[in-house]
């Protein structure tokens, strides 16, 4: 539902085909985790899957200092991936 | 310190990395980051290669810049040891979209037009910004990432640029819209002194900011050039960025002068105004249009018209005889079903508490039937349809199993045939897939209903 009412607030959901919607798949994740918090089996399908990784998710907040940045976006928390 | 920032850092992207070291193909997956411009904003001579700072004290101060350059410099040392494709792709300024001209009214640049309206002026600033559409990045950096560019750092600014004063602002007079062009300092001023409110005055929200960059006479602001050749030859649509025009500019003020812009003089917090909604299940025979509804009604407590029920005896015969309508049976339709709408509403805004909804069940195959029902948002309805979409071989499958209906089987080939998915500016359209578990579906289009009717079930119940 998150990625369904984000995609429609930037008007870019109704004029998605069927097909192109099927292949978006949202994992919840967590990259200060080896595994990325994927349970083993959908790491190992992603990990033997994936060809290409889009890191586009980050904190857009001024007044934090660098040390803020470690566990939410160096650290990471959303993942990008197109297969 | 520092180190210890470093060392978390490089546990993150590490992470994500191995992740694509780990592919099961020939070569490992490809690795993107997307870094910022503020990452070398404070570059010494002016000119920004496609290649890491020469020095950390180009990034900007804050630690948003400063986590980009630490991330900038473990994607490039791991493409040193590991020979992974990492590529860093700094992006500059992003702006709305070319097709729909949406753009977050509470960013800096759009409150600094924004105070057009509030406190009739606009700055008249010596800048030539580099700014990108967020589709053409969106696009460049897909391009970037599926092709066999290897590892690398590319600049994602417009290599193009256009001068705010002689170009921004008359394209700005040219939407209509009426300001006066002052002095940065005058700006500053003028804002500080303004209405506090930010909800009648949004762009207040930002004055300090605004004030720490514009506040002074250094009104000489000859930017970075940034080296994009790199960028440029991995993807097209970068290379074909558009620059900025009138029609771009129109279309994010009609955007913000349909969505957030609009007035607001008493300075109250926005009350939502309850306008009449007409929500349409629309799809081809067996796609369950009529299921759906049944459902919604009984959940939100609202009136359905089926609109199969609406149809002439004459089409109904025709029908039931495998015969397929004319458009002229299909125009006399959809006229009786916004009617029968239109009364059904004028009906719910009697009733007391009654917010006024009504759904209809209504093919609503070709984008011109769909805007013909559209008509009805003249007399202050809005609009929105469910298009409910599946293939040929799960409508059959459906349709075989009904009994008693009209509609033969093979006339459903016939609606797939004309079936006319949704247009660009469609935008009124939730599409749903609904060749899944009914269940799912039925959750899905109950939280889409919920966040476009702003009715919700439960309190409906607590009303009971």
């Amino acid at each position: 539902m998150r990625v369904i009412r984000s995609l429609r607030a930037r008007s870019l959901y109704h004029d998605l085909p069927l097909t192109a919607r099927a292949k978006i798949v949202a994992l919840p994740s967590n990259f200060g985790d080896v595994r990325l918090g994927l349970d083993e089996e959908t790491y190992s399908r992603v990990s033997s899957e994936i060809t290409s990784l889009i890191h586009c998710a980050w904190s857009v907040n001024f007044n934090l200092g660098l040390g803020s940045f470690e566990t939410d976006c160096i650290a990471g928390k959303k993942l990008h991936a197109i297969f | 310190m520092a180190f210890r920032i470093l060392t978390t850092a490089l546990l993150g992207a590490h992470n994500l990395i191995n992740l694509c070291l780990k592919a099961k193909r020939p070569a490992p997956a490809n690795f993107n980051f997307c870094s910022s411009v503020s990452a070398v904003a404070a570059t010494k001579g002016g000119f920004v290669p496609e290649e890491l700072p020469a020095e950390l004290s180009y990034s900007q101060g804050m630690g948003y810049a400063r986590s980009k350059l630490v991330t900038e410099h473990i994607c490039m040392l791991a493409a040193k040891k590991t020979g992974i494709s990492a590529r860093v792709l700094r992006v500059g300024q992003v702006i709305g979209d070319t097709v729909h001209g949406i753009w977050n009214e509470n960013e800096a640049i759009p409150l600094m037009l924004q105070a057009a309206t509030t406190i009739g002026a606009i700055p008249a600033l010596d800048e030539n910004p580099l700014w990108l559409p967020v589709d053409t990045v969106a696009h460049g950096i897909t391009d970037i990432s599926l092709s066999n560019a290897g590892g690398g750092v590319m600049n994602i600014v417009n290599h193009q640029s256009f001068h705010w004063t002689r170009d921004l602002l008359p394209a700005l007079h040219a939407t209509g819209l009426e300001f006066e062009e002052v002095g940065q300092k005058e700006w500053v001023d003028r804002l500080r002194n303004s209405n506090p409110n930010p909800v009648v005055n949004p762009p207040i929200k930002l004055l300090e900011f605004f004030a720490s960059k514009y506040d002074n006479n250094n009104t000489k602001r000859p930017g970075l050039t940034y080296d994009t050749r790199k960028a440029r030859s991995f993807s097209p649509n970068l290379a074909d960025a558009p620059i900025l025009n009138n029609d771009l500019v129109s279309k994010f003020i009609q955007h913000w002068k349909s969505t957030s812009w609009t007035a607001n003089p008493a300075g109250k917090a926005h009350v939502a105004t309850r306008q009449p909604h007409l929500v349409v299940l629309a799809g081809p025979c067996g796609s369950g249009k009529s299921t759906l509804a049944q459902g919604l009604a009984e959940k939100f407590h609202v009136p359905w018209i089926e609109g199969d029920n609406l149809h002439s005896p004459a089409s109904l015969t025709k029908m039931t005889n495998g015969e397929a309508l004319s458009d002229t049976d299909r125009w006399a339709w959809l006229s009786k079903i916004k009617d029968a709408a239109f009364v059904q509403l004028k009906m719910e805004t009697f009733k007391s508490n009654a917010q006024d909804v009504v759904i209809v069940t209504c093919s609503a195959l070709k984008a011109e039937y769909r805007a013909d029902l559209r008509k009805i948002v003249e007399q202050g309805v809005v609009v929105t349809f469910f298009t409910l979409q599946t293939g040929l071989a799960t409508l059959k499958t459906r349709m075989a199993e009904r009994v008693g209906h009209y509609m033969k089987v093979e006339m459903l080939e016939g609606q797939v045939e004309i079936l006319e998915g949704p247009g660009v500016k469609e935008t009124d359209i939730i599409p749903v897939d609904v060749g899944r578990e009914r269940v799912l579906v039925q959750r899905e289009v109950d939280a889409l209903f919920e966040d476009v009717t702003g009715r919700s079930a439960k309190s409906w119940q607590v009303q009971v």
